[in-house]
Parts: C-alpha cells; sequence; structure tokens
C-alpha cells in the first residue's frame, strides 16, 4: 500500500508533539522515583495519601472489597497499611492517581476505559509474574501501569495520525503496532518511551516501556518480558472489555524469558483475574 | 481450573445465574452476596443501578443446554482473540492455557 507521506511521524516530530502535555503531577512522579527505596518514609506516604479524600474513598472500597475478604472492617489509610501493606497500598494508591490524571489528559474520542482497564490488568499481571522471576514488583506494577501511555500521547498530541492508524486498523483487522507501523514509520512503544524520558522516569522504566512490544536490536529488558506477557495474558482473559479485541502478537525471546509449566500458568491466570476483579472499584467512578 | 467462575456483560445473564462473588456498588456497599440465584427482577434492579458486569459461578447445575452453549460462546471468543496468532508458538501455547483455564483442560 502506498502510504500518504504526510502521514509518517518521526522521533523529533513526537518530542515536539508531546511536550504540549501536562507532566505528571508531583505525586505521581514521586512515587516512581521511590520505586526501589526499600526505605520509604511510611509516615510520609499515609499523609500524602490522607490528604486526597477521593483516593482515600477509592483505596478504602478497594480494601473492603470482597477480594480481600475484609468487607466493612478496613475503616483508615492505617488500616489498610495493616491489611494490606505498605507496597500494594502504594501500589493501588498509584494506579487511583494515574488513572484520575491520565484520564484527565486523554482527547475526548480516544476510548479511555478500555485503556485503562488494559493497563490496570497488565500492572497486577506484571507484578504477578515480576515476583515469580525475582524482579522489583512495585517497578513491575507501575510499567504494567504505564506501558501503552505513548497510545495515550498520539491519541491526544496527534490525534489525525491515531485516526488513520485506528482506521487502518480497522480496514485490515491486523495488530494495533503493526498499524501504527504501517502509517506512522513508528508506534506507540517509542512514543511512550520518548514521553517517559521527557517526564524524566528511571531509565529502567523508560526501557520497559520501549521495549514492550519486542527487544529492539538485541537491546532487552526484564521488566518489559514481564509487561509483554501480561499484556497478552489480559487480551486473552478478555479483560479489557472491547468486543474487536485482538491478543498482541507474542514474541518468543520474551515468552521464553517469562516461562512457566501449564499447572503454573492456570495458577497466574486465576491470581490475575481475582486480583483484577478485587481492584475493579479502581477502574470506576 | 477456573470452570466454576467467569465475568459476564449483564446482558448477557439469564435468570438462574449465580453469583460468584458478592456484589458491591461503587461506594464499597453490599448490593447481593456471592451465590445469590439472579431472577428477572434481580437483573433488572442491577442494569438500572447501571452495574455493566458481573462474576458468576460458570456451571448452573440441571441446566446442561446452557451450559455447553455458553461453553461454546467461550470457545468460539477465545478463537476470535486469538484470531491473529498464525504459527506463532508462544501465542497457541497461551490460547491454550487460556482454553484450560475457561473450559478445563481437555481430556
Amino acid at each position: 500500500m502506498t502510504l500518504p507521506p504526510a502521514m509518517a511521524l518521526d522521533a523529533a516530530t513526537v518530542v515536539n508533539g508531546v511536550a504540549g502535555l501536562p507532566s505528571l503531577p508531583a505525586n505521581a512522579l514521586e512515587v516512581i522515583h521511590t520505586l526501589d527505596d526499600e526505605a520509604a518514609d511510611t509516615a510520609a506516604i499515609v499523609r500524602k495519601i490522607a490528604g486526597d479524600q477521593a483516593l482515600v474513598t477509592r483505596l478504602l472500597r478497594v480494601a473492603n472489597s470482597s477480594f480481600y475478604g475484609l468487607s466493612g472492617r478496613v475503616n483508615s489509610i492505617q488500616d489498610a497499611l495493616v491489611v494490606l501493606g505498605l507496597r500494594s497500598v502504594r501500589m493501588l494508591a498509584m494506579a487511583a492517581t494515574l488513572g484520575r490524571d491520565l484520564g484527565g489528559m486523554a482527547a475526548p474520542g480516544f476510548a479511555f476505559r478500555s485503556f485503562w482497564r488494559n493497563s490496570v490488568g497488565t500492572a497486577i499481571g506484571a507484578r504477578i509474574l515480576a515476583r515469580r522471576l525475582h524482579l522489583n514488583e512495585e517497578s513491575a506494577f507501575v510499567a504494567g501501569l504505564l506501558h501503552d501511555i505513548g497510545q495515550l500521547a498520539l491519541a491526544t498530541c496527534f490525534p489525525n495520525h491515531f485516526a488513520a492508524v485506528e482506521a487502518y486498523r480497522q480496514q485490515f483487522d491486523c495488530h494495533f503496532v503493526d498499524a501504527e507501523r504501517a502509517i506512522l514509520n513508528l508506534d506507540h512503544a517509542l512514543v511512550g518511551k520518548l514521553l517517559a524520558e521527557r517526564w524524566q522516569f528511571p531509565s529502567h522504566l523508560c526501557d520497559a516501556i520501549g521495549l514492550h512490544h519486542g527487544p529492539d536490536h538485541g537491546e532487552s529488558s526484564g521488566l518489559a518480558a514481564v509487561v509483554h506477557v501480561a499484556d497478552a495474558m489480559v487480551h486473552a482473559l478478555d479483560l479489557v472489555g472491547d468486543a474487536t479485541d485482538m491478543v498482541p502478537r507474542i514474541v518468543p525471546a520474551y515468552w521464553k524469558a517469562v516461562g512457566f509449566s501449564w499447572h503454573d500458568s492456570q495458577v497466574v491466570l486465576q491470581d490475575l483475574e481475582d486480583q483484577f476483579t478485587g481492584m475493579g472499584d479502581l477502574l470506576t467512578d | 481450573m477456573s470452570e466454576t467462575n467467569c465475568t459476564l456483560p449483564l446482558a448477557e445473564a439469564t435468570p438462574g445465574t449465580i453469583l460468584a462473588l458478592d456484589l458491591l456498588d461503587t461506594y464499597g456497599a453490599l448490593l447481593l452476596p456471592a451465590g445469590t440465584v439472579l431472577s428477572e427482577a434481580l437483573l433488572a434492579s442491577l442494569a438500572q443501578r447501571g452495574i455493566e458486569q458481573i462474576v458468576v459461578c460458570d456451571t448452573s447445575p440441571g441446566d446442561e443446554t446452557e451450559s455447553a452453549a455458553r461453553r461454546q460462546r467461550l470457545a468460539n471468543r477465545i478463537e476470535y482473540l486469538f484470531r491473529a496468532a498464525g504459527d506463532n508458538i508462544a501465542m497457541r501455547e497461551l490460547q491454550s492455557q487460556i482454553t484450560s483455564y475457561r473450559l478445563g483442560r481437555p481430556s
């Protein structure tokens, strides 16, 4: 197919385009930068969460959901910390605030609901896989939440390009990345990486976002592999809630890197689906 | 493994479907406890409350035809989601894992 050359994008154009996006709020950035900080100050985290009433309400809703089997007993952030643990509370807080911030950033025509269901599901799945592989669970969770940020950036900063990609995808019923590569000559993984760099995310997070559809020139990342496989599982479990959904192409190297037995796969899928159901309250306003 | 639970769009739930998990409203209040057998009236009131999907027990005892129809629907949906898998071995492995998970291990 002959491409309209006006639709091709290059990195410099993308960097200029995404410069118009607001930065993430300081709270979210701070969590991202303390991901590997084992000694993160609990009291400070609680203070920050407690200062955001909408966030407190959402957190308590999740902590009280039947998933944790403690319905009605979690009344405060302190209770939630005891029940769920500091790391889980931090991750829930992260998911809840990011969902709100990114939702506000998205262009009106963007299917944010499916996007965010996939993001939250991939975050949960990446965390489950990271635990099995002894990778940093919190980094995996955040990488999962943000892996498709490039899609949101494209839709918001380059709406005409995004519409052309979407039309191509529908016409050929193909993978989204293939439509992007055909129309734009680049994909949302690269766009996401450029945005992550602009937002000064830690480099391992930028790499995981940039490589989540496959290794590039031999460069690989364990974090990208768990995000990649988790993403495929979320689509395969039909958690995205899109009638025309398609499981993204799995890269054999990543599949092997994550590798598990048939029995383990059943445990992982069950765990992923259960946790996703438990987090359902974070997905709705 | 999980032939017990599945998430269903509310529109697809039929009277007699059994809730697998407590159903909460957006404020965390309990609407219906796990184990509730959904009647026509309950389904209508859930729709009115804007509930979009529910987690239900996959096997409704005593209704083999419906269970078979549901299994067929799940199998078709998995086929559709994996329609671009081609001969990608990793994807075929995931597909078979998902099929086992949704429908039980093939004997």
